[in-house]
């Protein structure tokens, strides 16, 4: 199973400065995708319905995680709003074409993503779920 | 031109004596008071008088010309506009021009503790062409007049209100509901709020005035995407609100914020939501940046569980994004 902490690692490959634009573009999205898909599976295993069971339901994943850190048992505002601040950047990276990403918002999306994942190893998904969880 | 016609206003006492203009000074001080104006005022649309004028007119010469001629009398047996006209007819200026300037500065001056200066005024602005003295009506009609009694500022206030409606028509009525708010005391603008408003549903704050007002109070810059004026319902401008004042707070504690930027922030993948984000910029490194930011995340949770009003704890926690960003120190990650 492929492990979407592996996307955060290739984002870090990419924060070396004097790539291109592409690049960090890339590297913003996969932050995202690293974090989003991380919280998905951690979400799931605990017994959240995040996942999508459908192909109509796979758009709504992210407001789904997006929810469980906004209320209920995983609420933790923090870690909501700096998943906004980097679907922000990512949104930006994805779909904005006429502004320049540049290498300094890729260091900010990693900024971000070090924040969330202190949380989560440290706090959220720190312990592992039990079996009544799942 | 529109014509403030006080009897389109029911609540105008009959009398409506505009005979005596003396009630501001002699001729000579107001045109001093007036070129004050012009020279020293900050507003650009003064400024642009000045430059406009100075193409005909040097500045010094209509200064030698207010200040060295001797008065040619008091207002009193003239009507204003005709006066001035007459007077300035010589110098070939914008004499409308001048005359603008003068109303606004005989609203500043007046002292409205009489319904005479109000007549006056509504006066002196149905000859006037521009919106800005009408501005400077709007703005002295807000103050509560302390020599009238209550029901008196009501009707002020109710006037002032018609004012602004009526500027509203000619694409003004942001910047003159910015002022009249900004300048009404509290407990005036909550009895206008619940009075007024209700009573005359034509008049409303538009959400680009009412969220100005707010950020207002920001002691940094701001400047505000307008895509989110869709999203101010009433309990996300009270969001608006207590987040600014968390801010503010936290400036005064000593935060560096360098710029605020309210923008939208969307559900690209499904649609289901959209937040209005303060993306704030500070000058602090990651670790102070993080600290701070949690800071003020904490007060607006502690702001949301406070909240008798539910639909302002649901926007303050779920349709307000409060981001920060930084100088990010320049090196690779692992």
């Amino acid at each position: 199973m492929f492990d979407p902490k592996d996307f955060l690692k290739l984002a870090g490959e990419l924060s070396k400065p004097g790539l291109s634009e592409a690049q960090y573009r890339t590297a913003i999205s996969r932050s995202l995708y690293g974090v989003f898909l991380w919280a998905r599976e951690e979400l799931d295993r605990r017994g959240q319905k995040v996942k999508a069971t459908n192909e109509e339901e796979g758009p709504y994943e992210h407001s789904k995680v997006r929810e469980c850190f906004k209320r209920g048992k995983f609420k933790h505002f923090a870690v909501s709003q700096r998943l906004g601040a980097l679907y922000g950047l990512r949104y930006q990276s994805d779909y904005v074409l006429d502004s320049t990403v540049q290498h300094d918002d890729l260091l900010q999306a990693l900024e971000y993503v070090e924040y969330i994942r202190n949380v989560f190893q440290n706090s959220l998904f720190a312990t592992q779920p039990s079996n009544n969880q799942n | 031109m529109v014509s403030l016609d006080s009897s389109k206003h029911g609540t105008l006492p009959e009398s409506q004596d505009t005979s005596n203009w003396a009630n501001v000074g002699s001729y000579r001080t107001l045109l001093s008071k007036v070129l004050d104006y012009v020279i020293f005022s900050e507003e650009e649309s003064s400024r642009n008088y000045v430059s406009m004028m100075s193409s005909e007119v040097p500045a010094s010469a209509l200064i030698d010309h207010f200040l060295v001629q001797p008065p040619v009398g008091t207002l009193e047996d003239e009507t204003p506009e005709t006066t001035f006209k007459n007077e300035l007819r010589p110098l070939n200026v914008d004499t409308s021009a001048i005359f603008d300037l003068t109303v606004t500065q005989f609203i500043k001056d007046a002292a409205f503790n009489s319904w005479r200066d109000y007549y006056t005024c509504l006066s002196m602005l149905s000859s006037s062409r521009l919106q800005w003295p009408r501005a400077a009506f709007v703005k002295r009609l807000a103050e509560p007049s302390r020599e009238l009694d209550i029901h008196e500022n009501r009707i002020v206030v109710q006037n002032a209100l018609e004012c602004s409606r009526y500027s509203m028509e000619n694409d003004v009525s942001a910047s003159l509901q910015r002022s009249l708010i900004r300048i009404c005391r509290p407990s005036l603008w909550e009895n206008l709020r619940t009075t007024y408003f209700l009573k005359f549903p034509q008049i409303t704050v538009s959400p680009a005035a009412a969220i100005r007002t707010i950020l207002d109070h920001l002691p940094v810059p701001y400047r505000i995407d307008v895509r989110v004026l869709p999203l101010l319902d009433r309990p996300t401008l009270k969001a608006v609100e207590i987040v600014t004042a968390i801010l503010s707070e936290r400036v005064s504690a000593g935060l560096t914020i360098e710029h605020v930027s309210i923008g939208i922030l969307t559900d690209r993948d499904a649609g289901q939501w959209s937040e209005l984000v303060f993306n704030i910029r500070v000058n602090l490194d990651s670790v102070g940046a993080n600290q701070e930011w949690d800071n003020v995340l904490v007060k607006v949770s502690e702001e949301a569980d406070g909240q008798v009003d539910g639909e302002v704890a649901v926007s303050l926690v779920e349709k307000i994004g409060i981001h920060f960003t930084w100088k990010v120190a320049d090196h690779v990650r692992p």
